[in-house]
């Protein structure tokens, strides 16, 4: 039977992408995406899996 | 809203992510070949209706001609219009429209509406199929298998659209050569 490699990867991924609510404003930004208008929204706890999209 | 509710209710991630992707591949003239790049480009420009080209290049950061390619192709099979723009009139403004548009609005009810985590999803299912150029239906099978998690080979493909056998079998090898998929 086939399996996916790396599967908690993949799964980090999904949870991060659907589970994490509004994502960061900060990573929003820098894949240019501004849901902010306004006053800075509050910052949300950043999963581990969004750091290397902050470094 | 509740639609989007029932969505992000009903599903476990790996179906949510299948279906993401059937919308895709809709919102791209049911083109599974269509890369993921194209997919971002398209969530790119709903993003940001009204975008030059010279925008969309510097927030993806993707190359003139590659970007070129990609926009001729999307205004071809209907998934983009273009209008005049009066500020600057060697640029044009892009907006999706359409089929493409209502498409991409269903993929983003299993995000809650928030185009980042589209982005991010694509973003990163690229990374981690690490091809050149991934295309929607390699991120299918991908997540047809995460979902099955005991699938045979065959119902791997059979969650795929219909396409040439070759094709898909060609998709599928390269998932497994390349370390993504272990068939042993």
């Amino acid at each position: 039977m086939p399996r996916v490699l790396n599967i908690d990867e993949l799964d980090q991924i999904l949870t991060a992408a659907f589970d994490a609510g509004a994502m960061d404003p900060s990573i929003s930004a820098r894949i240019g995406f501004n849901h902010v208008s306004g006053a800075a929204a509050p910052a949300p706890a950043t999963p581990a899996i969004f750091a290397e999209l902050t470094a | 809203m509740v639609k989007t509710l029932a969505k992000q209710a009903m599903t476990t991630k790996g179906q949510k992510a299948c279906y993401v992707i059937d919308h895709l591949v809709e919102a791209l003239g049911n083109d599974p070949s269509s890369s993921l790049r194209r997919a971002m480009i398209l969530t790119d420009i709903d993003i940001h209706p009204g975008s030059t080209q010279t925008q969309i290049m510097d927030r993806l950061d993707i190359g003139k001609s590659a970007l070129n390619r990609e926009i001729e192709w999307l205004f071809n099979y209907g998934c983009i219009i273009t209008e005049e723009n009066k500020t600057d009139a060697r640029s044009k403004k892009i907006y999706v429209c359409g089929y493409s548009k209502s498409a991409i609005s269903n993929a983003l009810d299993y995000f809650s509406g928030q185009h980042a985590n589209l982005l991010f999803f694509l973003k990163r299912t690229a990374k981690f199929l690490k091809q050149e150029k991934p295309t929607l239906r390699d991120a299918k099978m991908l997540y047809s298998l995460y979902e099955k998690k005991d699938a045979s080979r065959q119902e791997v493909l059979d969650s795929l659209y219909g396409g040439a056998t070759s094709t898909d079998n060609r998709a599928y090898k390269k998932l497994v050569e390349t370390g993504i998929i272990d068939d042993a």
